[in-house]
């Protein structure tokens, strides 16, 4: 489009300053063709006002809204747009601070607490009989008279060496009465330091150490509080 | 631009921080682990070698990873240690055990049926143990095979655990000076009829402690066979043995 059409436009659409009009006018003066050529464009427009208006049918409204909606996409589709497209990170040091809390508080919680550093006194303690069998009292007798001291030790309390102490009764008798799980334990006294084995023990089993320990088999049956006799 | 720099440096902590952390609870996580650490603390206080140590607690994880239960080897290095013995005699013990241990396991599987009872094998350490344990009391391969037959006559599924015990009721029988072939026909007669293992353990715990009676009088022992067979109550024969004076014991 040349500057003159480009200025018929402007005059007929009355788009010009009162400046470029009274110029467009004197310009129209002068030039015949650009005058033929006003009032061609001037007929054009008389005629199209006269056309029939057109109205558009009731649905036409929202027939093109349907069209002009964008498609309804599933989750997965809608989860890859928000995982590939770029996100901006807003973050302030407060909240990754909470963040980082909740998230160790998270694997405490998973990790059923945080755990127990190793300490000498664990190894000495029987592992692997259940917590919720039964405990059955087992009394133990030595008979010695002579003995200054006598412990036991065995599978029972992780073959402490300090074993535990047994109380002498009249007539050098000693005795004592633990509480154990059900199951099958080895032991052994120690007379004045002096590894013995129990001569009133049910069975006995060579030790692979060239002696023998006595076997106590505690059995789940008994209530607790009856004495088993080892 | 700075933000993010600084949110990478966040995430790259906290990496880290899970990280350091995921070593120890998995270390702190498995109790034997960490029962095997304080062992060798323990035997270094006692002025034994670390390395000796470490070869110990190296018998436990190959036991560990060949699935084989390993509390009662924690048990014997524990006792080896508090009687004061040689770490490589403690070692030596240790292989003993996992090579019976591995041969019992051998046994039950070959000997073991499908179904249930083989999930019973596959889930439970009993069988095994008390297996291992009437191994190294000296009943052979064969003999195990013996007993397997022997509860399996008459198409008795045999279960691990009537296996073991019945191998470990003929050691006990086996270790009073009972012929083997007696023992055997005994244990395996008692679980055929139903006697709990554990009764079969009193029984044999009672004819071993008076294994010179037996051999003196053998027509003792075959009232006693032939009580089993008619399906006695096995608490009465105990009790009616326990009831009689051993005749070989000064009164």
């Amino acid at each position: 489009m040349s500057d003159r059409e480009r200025l018929l436009h402007r005059f007929i659409d009355q788009d010009l300053s009162p400046e470029e009009r009274l110029a467009f006018l004197e310009t129209l003066n002068r030039d015949s063709a650009l005058r033929e050529r006003l009032i061609d464009m001037e007929r054009m427009l008389a005629g199209t006002a006269e056309l029939p208006r057109l109205t558009p049918p009731a649905e036409f409204a929202a027939q093109v809204v349907a069209r002009i909606q964008p498609p309804t996409r599933g989750f997965w589709e809608r989860a890859h747009e928000w995982l590939t497209a770029p996100h901006a990170l807003q973050w302030n040091p407060a909240g990754a601070l909470a963040t980082a809390c909740i998230l160790l508080a998270l694997a405490w919680l998973l990790n059923g607490g945080l755990p127990k550093p190793p300490s000498g006194g664990s190894a000495l303690q029987t592992a692997g009989h259940s917590h919720t069998a039964p405990t059955v009292y087992v009394r133990l007798a030595l008979m010695n008279p002579t003995a200054e001291s006598v412990t036991i030790t065995g599978d029972f309390n992780g073959w402490n060496p300090h074993g535990m102490p047994l109380v002498k009764t009249a007539n050098g008798l000693w005795t004592l009465t633990i509480p154990l799980k059900p199951g099958r334990y080895e032991y052994m006294y120690r007379v004045d330091g002096k590894w013995v084995t129990d001569p009133l023990a049910s069975d006995f089993i060579p030790d692979g150490f060239g002696q023998e320990n006595a076997v106590l088999d505690v059995r789940e049956g008994l209530h607790d509080g009856a004495p088993q006799e080892g | 631009m700075e933000g993010s720099k600084t949110a990478r440096w966040v995430i790259a902590m906290l990496a880290l921080a899970s990280l350091t952390l995921s070593p120890w609870q998995a270390a702190a996580a498995d109790p034997l682990d960490q029962e095997l650490v304080t062992l060798v603390h323990l035997g270094e206080l006692q002025g034994r070698a670390a390395e000796e140590m470490k070869r110990l607690t190296d018998q436990v994880q190959r036991a560990q990873s060949l699935g084989l239960p390993t509390e009662s080897l924690v048990d014997k290095i524990k006792e080896g240690m508090a009687k004061g013995i040689e770490t490589p005699r403690i070692e030596q013990r240790l292989i003993l055990m996992i090579n019976h241990m591995k041969l019992a396991k051998t046994l039950l599987k070959a000997t073991g049926p499908s179904g249930k009872n083989q999930a019973a094998l596959g889930g439970k350490d009993r069988a095994l143990a008390v297996l291992s344990e009437a191994l190294e009391r000296g009943v052979t391969p064969d003999e195990v095979r013996s007993v397997h037959r022997d509860i399996g006559e008459g198409n008795h599924e045999v279960h691990p655990d009537a296996l073991a015990y019945g191998a470990k009721g003929m050691a006990l029988m086996k270790e009073g000076g009972l012929p083997p072939d007696v023992s055997r026909a005994l244990a395996a007669t008692a679980l055929r009829k139903g006697v709990e293992p554990t009764n079969l353990m009193d029984l044999a715990r009672e004819l071993k402690g008076r294994g010179p009676e037996f051999r003196e009088h053998p027509a003792k022992l075959r009232d006693i066979q032939n009580a089993v067979e008619r399906g006695h109550r096995m608490e009465k024969i105990i009790s009616d043995l326990r009831s009689r004076p051993d005749t070989t014991k000064p009164q």
